[in-house]
């Protein structure tokens, strides 16, 4: 297996503040990691980090190649793909249009406006509605589904479940499950364990800007990071 | 990286000069005031040095841009709002006191007083529509109030009252503190009075931005949102504020009127607005005396540059308006001012400067 | 009738073409273009001199396709570094701009209005409903509509056009959704340099050149932009249209008053909708 993604001692700063320190992790391809941790405890920014949003220092190796973080297209056309946190799909255009908005610089590979549709054929039915005209969870599939059209490497996704019903988490678990089968690494931001267990092999937790701890997800590790973390 | 994040600079000057009382042996900085007296009654002795009628004439015209940028830079500073409308302040005041006093046969002081009048007036019910924008909204917003009153005094229906483009010469009567029209109309006796207000004008914009007042519309410049969530209105002070800029303007208009008892409509017209803000931005938005080194230098260097007979003059005013934007946008005051804070900084560690971090 | 509505669609069509050439960069970048004016201004000056020396339609492809190019190297060379700037603080110094713009036209051409006869074949006039009416004007409401129609288009259909319809809503999601948004800003500052040309020049024959012409209509386009909506060409074209209807027929019954019309709609809008203006344009 081979690395995916990785952060080697990566940094990042919002003006003078600094949110993330030192942080390293690792994704081999086709393997869902999840990142763990408190609201505010910088993991939004760590996503952002990959598009050189924040001030970064460290480096970011995407398939083993250095990523450039001076412009914010390099990392999706090196294979990242983000749904961001509040799923940002744009009210002014149609589901279709904010899906061919992901395909901007798709690179090869067989997620198109058809296999999209195939995985979510409520976005289908409404492919000429306003983006905004959708509920939470059609919301959450359309931005899924935006950043699957860029046939990424690896899918960021900053807390895909936050907001959504009971029905709609369930449903976007399971897309997200069938989206790992087909071999794209997923890289999991979430407070809600019970989420991180049914879909990430491993953790990362993340405490003021620093990994505490990382790790397998197990039933006992989960408990842990539930007292010792806070999530 | 934002006119507000600009706040940083003046808080950072501001705390300089202000830890020279707190500063250990430091006595260099502690009578400010004496200083600033000082300049004050060298300020009245300008006509020593400035003898020619001309440059006396130069002067004068500088100090009344001057007190209108005052005005235009006041909302910039406190608020971050930029607008480009002040000359409907500016040339309605002027035009308000020229029509009181040539069609209403009021005196001097009346006149004046009636046209200071009406600009709040008209500021309040101007401002009470306009304060709630912000950003550049604002600005094109006051664009458009002011280009309202331009269309209108230019029109043929109201030319009795404006002269229309032939301008309106004004008819002045009474006294004000003794002095006539005559007196009015001499530079040497103008830039008396001219700097007197400008004494008031930076003394009372002075206090209301030390005041809790200030320090409130400073709050809503930089997170407006927050000043609301503590249960602050944020509509009144913004209108008051709004309404002070409006009154320094109006002032200046009326100078403008005294001084040349005759108007025509470019004091009204867009570019008027834009000159004031043009002054405030070269010499600094974010310094208490900015705009009026703004005038003279524009007043100064649109003598010398023009008198030669060429046609450069606005070009030369662009380019500068890019240059300092682009390089030095705090304005050449504001820059010379951050120099001189690095510079001590420098030379002596600081001891208590205020980081904004 | 008939030719008041004409003379209002010939107006109100110019109008549009200029909102649309400001609200395309506002929409992108929140910046309002002070130059843009004087562009327009410089490109009637430059189809004046091209018409009398050479021919007005060389004029017509070519001073908007130079525009287009000065629009997309002053964005790639200048504005690019300035981004991050308020948006208020750029505006200020496309105000420097058009100051500079204003005096190389007088140093060029000096202070003097200048007027230009209408090219062939439009230099007659057809007879509509019974009347004599300039076929240039017709000329200018079918040229300038096709070209509000062809931006239009490229927006609604063209790929580009879906990159910069979601960065005017979003930028960020935009440039995270792998579209170079510099490059964006580049060819939305050319397309918007060109529309002001493709105005300068279309006004020459049709309205006198002087240097105060840009402006005056600034400000109105201006206002166009905001009553019509930013980034709602259906509403930018209504307005421009309602704009120039109004100031037609009012110029007939109202002599005078009706060139306060923009401002009364402008403030009658801002009365009903104070949130709504503000909000829009902050989009
Ligand atoms: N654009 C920004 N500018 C300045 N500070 C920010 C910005 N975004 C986030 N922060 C700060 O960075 C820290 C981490 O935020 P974030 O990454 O959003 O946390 P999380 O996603 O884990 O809840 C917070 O303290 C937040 O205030
Ligand atoms: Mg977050």
């Amino acid at each position: 297996m081979s690395a995916v993604l990785t952060l080697d001692a990566v940094s990042a700063f919002y003006g003078p503040a600094q949110v993330l320190r030192d942080v390293s992790l690792s994704i081999e391809s086709g393997e869902a990691v999840a990142l763990v941790g408190r609201n505010g405890a910088g993991k939004s920014t760590l996503a952002m980090a990959l598009y050189g949003i924040p001030r970064v220092e460290g480096s970011i190796f995407v398939g083993g190649e250095p990523l450039k973080l001076t412009r914010a297209y390099h990392a999706s056309r090196a294979g990242i793909a983000l749904c961001p946190q509040g799923r940002r799909i744009l009210s002014n255009l149609t589901v279709e249009e904010n899906l061919l908005l992901g395909a901007a610089h798709a690179r090869p590979g067989s997620w198109n406006l058809r296999s999209v549709y195939a995985l979510f054929p409520i976005l289908a039915e409404r492919a000429r509605y306003n983006g905004h005209a959708l509920s939470g969870g059609q919301q959450q599939m359309l931005a899924i589904g935006r950043a699957l059209m860029s046939n990424p490497r690896v899918l960021v996704l900053d807390e895909p479940t936050e907001g959504l019903s009971p029905v709609a988490i369930d449903e976007v678990i399971d897309a997200l499950a069938s989206i790992g089968e087909t071999g794209t690494a997923l890289f999991l931001i979430e407070q809600n364990l019970r989420l991180v267990s049914r879909l990430a092999s491993r953790y990362v937790a993340l405490v003021k800007g620093e990994v505490v701890r990382a790790g397998a997800v197990t039933g006992e590790s989960m408990e842990e990071l539930r007292s010792t973390v806070g999530v | 990286m934002t006119l507000t994040s600009e706040d940083s600079m003046e808080r950072r000057i501001k705390a300089d000069v202000g830890s020279g009382n707190r500063r250990p042996g430091g006595p260099r900085l502690r009578p400010m005031w004496v200083v600033k007296v000082g300049l004050v009654a060298i300020g009245f002795l300008v006509p020593l040095v400035v003898t020619g009628p001309y440059q006396r004439h130069l002067v004068v015209n500088a100090a009344i841009l001057g007190i209108f940028g005052l005005g235009v830079a006041f909302l910039i500073r406190r608020l971050g709002m930029v607008s480009l409308g002040h000359a409907l302040y500016f040339g309605g005041a002027a035009y308000a006191f020229g029509a009181f006093s040539t069609h209403g046969g009021l005196d001097i002081v009346p006149a004046l007083l009636l046209a200071l009048g009406g600009v709040v007036a008209v500021a309040l019910a101007v401002g009470s529509l306009l304060v709630r924008s912000r950003g550049i909204a604002f600005t094109m917003l006051t664009l458009a109030f002011g280009q309202f009153v331009f269309t209108l005094a230019g029109l043929t229906q109201t030319r009795s009252v404006t002269g229309g483009d032939d301008g309106l010469p004004v008819r002045m009567n009474g006294t004000l503190l003794g002095l006539t029209v005559r007196d009015f109309s001499n530079p040497t006796t103008m830039w008396t009075i001219c700097w007197a207000v400008v004494t008031v004008v930076l003394l009372a914009l002075g206090l209301i931005g030390r005041s809790r007042f200030g320090k409130l519309l400073e709050a809503i410049r930089e997170n407006e949102e927050r000043v609301r969530f503590n249960g602050s209105n944020t509509y009144l002070p913004v209108l008051v504020a709004y309404v002070v800029s409006a009154l320094v303007a109006g002032i200046a208009g009326v100078l403008f009127a005294l001084y040349n008892s005759f108007l025509s409509l470019d004091v009204l017209a867009w570019t008027t607005s834009g000159n004031a803000l043009i002054v405030s931005f070269i010499g600094g938005c974010w310094t208490a005396t900015g705009p009026l080194w703004g005038a003279l230098i524009y007043t100064v260097g649109n003598a010398m540059l023009v008198s030669g007979g060429r046609n450069e003059w606005q070009l030369y005013v662009g380019v500068a308006v890019i240059v300092v934007m682009v390089f030095a946008k705090a304005g050449v005051v504001g820059s010379l001012q951050a120099q001189w804070v690095r510079r001590r900084e420098r030379r002596q560690p600081p001891v208590d400067l205020v980081r904004t971090s | 009738m008939a030719i008041q509505l004409l003379n209002a669609l010939a107006y109100g069509s110019l109008l549009l073409i200029l909102a649309l050439g400001l609200a395309m960069i506002f929409g992108l970048g929140g910046v309002f273009n002070f130059g843009h004016g004087a562009l327009y201004m410089f490109s009637a000056y430059t189809a004046y001199s091209l018409s009398s020396a050479v021919s007005f339609w060389l004029a017509l492809v070519t001073v908007p396709a130079v525009l287009a190019l000065v629009g997309y190297l002053v964005d790639r060379g200048a504005f690019r570094f300035l981004r991050s700037r308020d948006p208020i603080e750029l505006a200020i110094i496309t105000y420097g701009g058009a100051l500079v713009v204003e005096n190389i036209v007088v140093m060029v051409w000096g202070t003097q209005p200048r007027a230009l006869d209408a090219p062939a074949p439009f230099n007659g006039s057809v007879s509509v409903l019974g009347d004599p009416y300039p076929s240039y004007r017709l000329f200018v409401i079918v040229f300038s509509l096709a070209v509000a129609i062809g931006i239009a288009s490229w927006l609604r259909y063209s790929k580009m056009g879906l990159h910069v319809r979601a960065a005017s809503r979003d930028l960020r999601m935009t440039a995270v959704a792998g579209v170079d948004t510099d490059r964006l800003n580049a060819v939305v500052a050319a397309v918007s340099f060109g529309l002001a040309g493709v105005a300068g020049v279309l006004v020459a024959p049709y309205a006198t050149v002087s240097i105060d012409m840009g402006a005056r209509i600034l400000v109105i386009a201006l206002i166009v932009t905001t009553v019509g909506g930013l980034g709602s060409i259906g509403g930018a074209a209504i307005a421009a249209i309602a704009l120039g209807l109004i100031q037609v027929t009012g110029d007939v019954n109202l002599p005078g008053w009706s060139a306060l019309t923009p401002y009364v709609v402008m403030i009658v809008v801002l009365i009903v909708h104070p949130r709504g203006i503000a909000g829009r344009i902050e989009t």
